[in-house]
């Protein structure tokens, strides 16, 4: 990087960091240590719900998928808007007048203290490997794009977020969330214009190119359970998801817990409603404009440098060299049929058009066949089965093509997603951990002080063990992958017991418990011995544990009745 | 109607129409 991108990226980290501390008021209690004193702003609460939500890994990741995939993936988010006016309805009013720290307190009020100390137990462990993945996965990416070290890359995502988190709770994650917030919005439309001014086609004609290799289908009506994104799961099975996931995860509920009333609450919860998927529809259109961007200038046939330089060292050393000239003959055949393509549009006739669409997209279809044997190559070579060069267009564009400067700032956004993530884990993680088991089982009474002590020790430590994980990430690989997974299993099951408090009125906390063992078991079921897609285990979470849960309450009342 | 209701309906209202735009934009491209 240029010496005025490291200004920029070291620059704005030191000035959002500070900003975000200086804000921080009445921290020295843990109400305005976890729930700032709900004195936060609707908007800044909503951007910071937005901010949680957006990693590292949508800004690395998702816009890959974008380039390779295309708009497919935003059917993933079709349910987030109603997912949003029915929690605004039903959870928020619920958590924010019972004055709770955390989720889970509430199903203690309703319930009891085991169901309490189950569902958040399952939100620790699975929320503090996450926190690990979360940064070890563009940690891995940033130091092998920046040639830096990969435990200095982790440790330069986590360690801002553990102090600022650790110092000024809730108020400083808030505040640092908007700034990042805006400065990836400005990133990301920087990226998307850079791509469209770069491409010497009008942008209807590069979309067009887009659409002729299936990269701009939004709508796939296909009813096929094993098949993530389709218009059925992205509405029905997302739903569920997202439900429990900004309803009932702690890491969400804080966020809008901060704010002054019930509505403004609500008010941050709408505001994803509304820009959630514009937003993800920018980060996926920026891998599409990528994509036609590299159909007028060649790309590399990895864009994994280091994969690139093993591949030319090793024993496949001449097969890829071959690759690489097929790569350019067919690189430039595909900009051959892109220019007719866009002849043809010119020209107007639909027939023409038709043609020149079937022939570019049989020329990328020779392009993607080449890339996919280069990329077995690089997994034989590596010995790593699960490398995918997906993750490395974005980064590499970035370096390769923006201003000076600008790179500076992508880079910093791309670090500030992670690091922002983190922190609301962290400032989350803290507060379950003080509240629901410290202060519930080990001290119910002492100064605030004191609690305010143990929350930044606690948010100190769990900082640690994220650290620790990102770096031993590599060896830890498959651990944290059953670790997701597990966490995967009881999203639907927590919304489950959530519906049982708050619409079954006879629901017993007996039946609650049993239900959520019943429904983490079934969504373990369905996960290890079908090919049900993941979206739809939140349904078969929730439906069980609201069935199972109304039985054992029936039998539970029952026998209190006849004992 | 409530403010509150409102806010609702006009999320309910911008979601239809996003994604209105989204299958206009597959439709008019393929």
């Amino acid at each position: 990087m240029h010496l005025v991108d490291w200004i920029v990226l070291l620059g704005l980290s030191a000035w959002i960091i500070h900003d975000g501390l200086k804000r921080t008021k009445d921290s020295q209690e843990l109400e305005g240590y976890f729930l700032a004193k709900r004195s936060i702003p609707w908007w800044a609460a909503g951007l910071s719900v937005m901010a949680t939500q957006l990693s590292a890994i949508t800004m690395i990741g998702t816009t890959g998928q974008g380039y390779t995939d295309g708009l497919r993936f935003i059917q993933f988010y079709y349910a987030l808007p109603l997912a949003m006016v029915v929690l605004s309805l039903t959870l928020v009013p619920f958590f924010y007048r019972s004055g709770v720290y955390t989720a889970y307190e509430y199903l203690e009020t309703r319930f009891d203290s085991k169901t309490r100390s189950l569902t958040s137990l399952l939100f620790l462990i699975s929320r503090g490997m996450s926190c690990g993945a979360v940064i070890s996965a563009p940690a891995v990416v940033l130091s092998l794009v920046l040639d830096w070290n990969l435990t200095a890359t982790a440790l330069a995502i986590s360690l801002p977020a553990v102090v600022y988190t650790m110092f000024g709770g809730v108020q400083a994650v808030t505040w640092t969330d908007v700034k990042i917030m805006v400065i990836i919005i400005v990133g990301l439309v920087a990226v998307v214009l850079t791509a469209v001014l770069g491409v010497p086609v009008s942008v209807g004609d590069g979309l067009t190119m887009a659409a002729a290799t299936g990269r701009l289908q939004t709508f796939d009506f296909s009813f096929d359970l094993t098949n993530q994104y389709t218009f059925w799961s992205g509405t029905i099975a997302a739903l569920f998801l997202f439900c429990s996931y900004f309803g009932t995860d702690q890491s969400q509920v804080q966020r809008y817990l901060t704010a002054r009333s019930v509505d403004e609450a609500r008010h941050s919860l709408l505001m994803s409603a509304y820009w959630k998927i514009p937003l993800q529809l920018l980060v996926l259109l920026l891998g599409v404009l990528v994509f036609v961007f590299y159909v007028f200038t060649p790309p590399p046939l990895l864009f994994s440098k280091t994969e690139t330089q093993r591949l030319q060292r090793g024993e496949h050393a001449a097969t890829y060299a071959a690759l690489e000239s097929e790569f350019t003959a067919a690189l430039a055949a595909r900009r051959d049929a892109a220019t007719a393509l866009a002849a043809a549009r010119d020209d107007g006739d639909p027939g023409r058009i038709e043609g020149q669409r079937a022939a570019f997209r049989s020329r990328n279809q020779d392009i993607d066949r080449i890339r996919a044997r280069a990329t077995a190559l690089a997994r034989d070579t590596s010995r790593d089965r699960r490398f995918s060069d997906v993750n490395y267009i974005t980064p590499t564009f970035i370096l390769t093509q923006l201003p000076v400067g600008l790179v500076g700032l992508l880079m910093l956004a791309i670090i500030m997603a992670a690091t922002d993530t983190i922190a609301g884990e962290l400032n989350s993680l803290s507060t379950a951990t003080v509240i629901d088991f410290y202060k519930r089982w080990a001290k119910p009474t002492a100064t605030d002080a004191h609690y305010l002590t143990v929350s930044k020790v606690a948010t100190g430590l769990w900082g640690l063990f994220a650290c620790a994980v990102a770096v031993w990430a590599a060896e830890l690989g498959s651990l944290i992958e059953v670790v997701n997974r597990f966490g995967s299993f009881f999203y639907g099951s927590i919304l489950g017991v959530f519906i049982l408090a708050i619409g079954v009125p006879f629901a017993t906390g007996h039946g609650a418990f049993v239900g959520l063992i019943a429904g983490m078991s079934a969504v373990a079921w369905v996960a290890s011995s079908t090919n049900v897609a993941f979206l739809w285990q939140n349904v078969v979470g929730a439906v069980v544990v609201v069935v199972v849960g109304i039985v054992a309450s029936g039998f539970s009342r029952k026998s209190l009745t006849s004992g | 109607m409530s403010d509150m209701h409102r806010s609702y309906v006009r999320v309910l209202a911008t979601w239809a129409i996003t994604l209105l735009g989204l299958y206009a934009l597959q439709r008019y491209f393929s």
